[in-house]
């Protein structure tokens, strides 16, 4: 199938029955081309559908709906204000700027799109009212992995892109036609296993997908007027569903063919594993890695193999080319999510929301949404003569606050050695245009550098240009390397910055080699043990970490402590400090 | 469970009434058949916890973490199907059991003697905390329709009222906003709910099986809430085509036709339903040896497992276990099978560990307990 098809096709099926389909995942930035696309969609549904839009920054209240305070006063009873949600009802819900959301909105849309109803427990109302929707998320995210959390994407069978829509519209953007859907096709059995196995090959663990793109071949089926799901329809659906999430290739199917007659012959073997169920399963905490599943079919039949071998066919290219290098795919985001997630009741920061509670205890009176909890009551209160609305303690709100969160890249120099003097100016200019770079953001820098025996913080996080320069004025350079002590020290200063509410990001110039242990004393093995033991405890905390090995001859021990830290690897020859502020600097951005 | 409350006959105390409304009309429209219980299949480890928590309520509830889509959320929700009604005092709002009427209800303490013996059976409320709760929906307030209509001051149960005597489902707990979590961990420690408010000073017993799904990933869960949970299970997605074909067979089946899929199951449902309530029954009777106590013991002094809220836990997971087998003692096997649901989560974390508690969890298993 090839993307011009792709693009309409899935304009075509969600117009079909908005709200059966979870939605779309559109990968592209706000322009001419996303556009039509988008008013191509609409225009494709039948006319009363909702359209609904979900503004930027959208809070709870408005997403789930809650009490017309208004409506609620004029008619002396409480009458319930619709929230996005349930007015997108058979209809179409579009989140602009989804790399945005905040993640609790993700989280509520999940939750809807799982039980198809909104339910309703707030402002002393509760209502369930149905919310089937088909969620058109427009994702303007820039880099190569996508920043929504894989829970939600998870529920959303279709993906588009800038490419595939590029080639929709150079194929003249034929308006996708609408059909009626009737589902009268039941799945053959075959049908299932080969989508199923499929989905297995290409590296798709969770259960929606196959779900999902059973319930597009069906839709396939039905519109061409397939009495039963056909193999054309499951090749159609398999690329439709399966395309962007997939994570592996498939062995090709000599391959497959002959692992299969070898497993056969050790299959006694390989069912000495202990059963699925007896030990429940452990390690492999990263959630897109099961253990991997044997990848041959059990009695694949010809058919399944060739409905898979179209499906890969129909894999584009630059996705080809990225499994082929092994390379993960979109949908990671957990860093983000989990960055947003944990915090202690902030006392600064901008607002988002109200709770009840009493300002007297630190937070500032949220005026309106106290006034908006006392008025209802009114009728009930006695008032006083001289006051229009009565406020009883009950009634007072105060503001949620959710703090600025600041950046705080925290250096840690390798001032040991030969390369000393080098790695410390360039490190030294890099924090200098680092600060001067990000003042608007108000980020922080700190620099922890380690030679001889130990580790020192040069500079605790700060915004103080003056004061790095007087710092750095004079730095020691040679002897030992004891980078297990250093990491262990700058991995305490961004642990310290997160404490207080900031994201860390640590920026390791080293080239991985140690060759003084944690005690202090000499001997490269024992030091590297030591590293290592370090970096995994660093990884643990989940510190977003960053390995620079500016050598000019880049060695492979930089990028292993930078796996085993779970942390990002840049091989930067020859680098000066512009080029390392700059690397920072991007991903000081991401990090907020 | 919405019409838990729906026998409740109206009270007409004039100054203070506490009320349960019925909203027929929305709820009706709303109502969808649940995928039955008996019909999931797999994650054999998530279920039997679950049963667990039926056959003893007193368990402590349960936390599923773990990959998604993996039916976490379908199987809890298909609890409420399956319960057995249970006995309640007529007309009380919080669902006494009318041979152990709560000294803090407030509705009973208006009854008379007579009044209370009244008995009445209702469904096991399996209430849902949907995200987006506010404060005043989870522990209750006044009543906002009869105040703006006949002026009066009524209070309104909340959602810790309804699960009162049954499970509370709480999806992306780890979601779950601060606020709400301390009045959760505050009822479920006490067992009572405290509300005072607008001149309102109820208190009414809400004890009720916990039951949380979430994903760590996005954010860790508080200790103490943690420690709340009596078993936690981490699920996987199945990974055998043959399991996987028929849980897309059966999904298939119940959305092309949920009533003739769910009465295809009635049986099944039927049957669990029959074994819970006769493993209920039977718990009381099961008899515990020493030398399985003494396991329970070592392990957890093996583990270093803070406190005994895990010892308690585990003893009993097992007896539960045993009780659902009809086995007439708890054996070292019980044990085993449900030591790391029962200590898993209570652990102190080593951050030098790579693989995780559980490895270690099961390496201590296998040295205490070898098979």
């Amino acid at each position: 199938m090839t993307a011009m098809v792709q693009a309409e096709c899935i304009a075509t099926l969600l117009a079909s029955d908005p709200g059966r389909f979870g939605g779309v995942h559109l990968r592209a930035s706000a322009d001419a081309l996303r556009a039509s696309w988008l008013d191509a969609l609409k225009n494709a549904l039948p006319s009363g559908t909702p359209w609904i839009k979900i503004p930027a920054g959208v809070d709870a209240d408005t997403l789930l709906g809650g009490l017309d305070l208004a409506a609620t006063l004029a008619a002396s009873r409480p009458v319930m204000r619709q929230g996005l949600m349930a007015r997108a009802h058979r209809g179409v819900l579009v989140l602009a700027m989804a790399e945005r959301a905040d993640a609790m909105i993700l989280a509520l849309l999940q939750q809807v799109m799982d039980l198809g109803l909104v339910n309703i427990e707030r402002d002393g109302v509760q209502e369930k009212i149905p919310a089937q929707f088909s969620l058109v998320v427009l994702d303007e995210g820039c880099e190569e992995d996508s920043a929504l959390p894989s829970a939600l994407l998870d529920r959303l069978p279709f993906y588009l892109d800038t490419h595939s829509l590029a080639r929709w519209q150079t194929e003249g953007c034929p308006a996708p036609n609408r059909f009626m859907l009737e589902i009268k096709s039941s799945a053959p059995d075959e049908a299932v296993k080969a989508l199923c196995a499929s989905a297995l090959q290409l590296g798709i663990y969770s259960m929606r997908p196959p779900i999902q793109a059973l319930s597009v071949a069906q839709s396939l089926a039905a519109r061409k007027g397939h009495s039963h799901v056909e193999q054309d329809d499951l090749i159609e659906a398999g690329s439709l569903v399966y395309a962007a999430r997939a994570r592996q290739l498939p062995p090709p199917p000599e391959a497959l063919a002959q692992e299969q007659n070898t497993e056969s012959q050790d299959h006694s073997d390989q069912q000495e594993v202990p059963p699925q169920d007896a030990t429940p399963p452990q390690e492999n905490k990263s959630e897109d890695l099961p253990p991997p599943p044997k990848t041959s079919l059990p009695e694949s039949g010809a058919e399944e193999r060739e409905i898979l071998s179209q499906i890969v066919i129909g894999l584009p290219d630059d996705l080809l080319a990225r499994l082929a290098a092994g390379m993960s795919l979109k949908g990671s985001g957990k860093v983000a999510t989990t960055e947003r997630q944990r915090k202690a009741i902030p006392r600064h920061g901008r607002p988002v929301g109200s709770r009840q509670g009493d300002p007297r205890r630190g937070l500032p009176l949220d005026l309106r949404a106290t006034l908006r909890a006392a008025i209802p009551w009114q009728k009930i209160r006695t008032k006083p003569v001289t006051t229009c609305i009565a406020v009883r303690s009950g009634d007072l709100h105060v503001k949620r606050l959710k703090p600025r969160t600041r950046s705080t890249a925290v250096f840690a120099v390798d001032a040991s050695g030969s390369a000393a003097l080098q790695r410390l100016s360039e490190a030294k200019g890099a924090v200098e245009a680092l600060l001067a770079q990000c003042y608007i953001r108000r980020d922080q820098v700190a620099l922890v550098s380690f030679r001889g025996a130990g580790a020192e913080i040069l500079l605790p996080p700060t915004r103080s240009l003056s004061r790095v320069r007087r710092a750095l004025s004079a730095l020691p350079g040679g002897g030992g390397t004891p980078l297990a002590r250093g990491m262990q020290l700058t991995a305490q200063v961004a642990h310290e910055c997160r404490r207080k509410g900031d994201a860390p990001l640590m920026i390791m110039l080293t080239d991985g080699r140690g060759n003084v242990a944690l005690d202090g004393t000499g001997g490269r093995a024992k030091a590297e043990q030591d590293t290592l033991a370090v970096a995994q405890e660093i990884a643990l905390q989940r510190l977003p970490c960053l390995v620079v090995d500016i050598s000019p001859q880049p060695q492979e021990r930089a990028r292993n402590l930078a796996h085993a830290l779970r942390g990002e690897y840049l091989a930067l020859p020859l680098a000066n400090a512009d080029m390392i502020s700059s690397a920072v600097n991007s991903r000081m951005a991401n990090t907020q | 469970m919405d019409d838990s409350y729906a026998s409740v006959s109206e009270m007409s105390t004039p100054k203070l009434v506490a009320t349960q409304k019925q909203k027929a009309g929305n709820k009706a429209t709303a109502r969808k058949l649940v995928y039955p219980f008996t019909a999931i299949v797999g994650q054999d480890v998530m279920r039997e916890a679950l049963m667990l928590c039926i056959v003893d309520p007193g368990l402590g509830g349960l936390l599923v973490t773990g990959d998604r889509g993996t039916g976490k959320s379908t199987l809890i929700r298909a609890l409420a199907a399956l319960l057995p009604d249970m006995p309640t005092v007529e007309g009380c709002l919080y669902a006494c059991h009318p041979d152990r009427i709560a000294d803090d209800c407030a509705s009973c303490s208006t009854k008379t003697a007579s009044q209370r013996r009244k008995t009445h059976l209702r469904p096991v409320p399996v209430v849902d905390l949907p995200l987006g709760a506010t404060e005043d929906r989870v522990v209750g307030a006044l009543d906002l329709e009869r105040a703006l209509v006949h002026g009066e001051k009524a209070f309104e149960p909340g959602l810790l009222a309804r699960a009162h005597r049954g499970f509370l489902y709480i999806d992306e707990i780890n979601l779950l906003e601060d606020h709400l979590v301390d009045v959760l961990l505050d009822a479920a420690a006490s067992g009572e709910n405290v509300i005072e408010r607008d001149g309102l000073s109820i208190r009414h017993p809400s004890r009720f099986v916990l039951v949380g799904s979430g994903n760590p990933e996005e954010g860790e869960l508080r200790p103490q809430l943690l420690d709340r949970f009596g078993l936690s299970v981490d699920v996987r997605t199945p990974t055998e085509i043959s399991t996987r074909v028929e849980i897309i067979k059966r999904r298939d089946a119940f959305d092309r036709d949920p009533k003739g899929f769910v009465s295809q199951y009635h049986p099944h449902e039927e049957a669990l339903r029959n074994r819970l309530l006769l493993a209920q029954q039977h718990l009381a009777k099961l008899s515990t040896p020493d030398s399985v106590l003494e396991k329970a013991a070592e392990l957890c002094v093996a583990l270093g497992t803070d406190g005994l809220r895990g010892e308690l836990t585990l003893m009993r997971a097992a007896r539960a276990a045993a009780a659902l087998e009809g086995a007439k003692k708890v054996t070292l096997s019980h044990l085993r099978r449900w030591a790391i649901p029962a200590l898993r989560h209570r652990l102190r974390r080593n951050p030098l560990e790579e693989a995780g508690s559980d490895a270690r969890l099961e390496r201590t298993l296998q040295e205490v307990l070898p098979e």
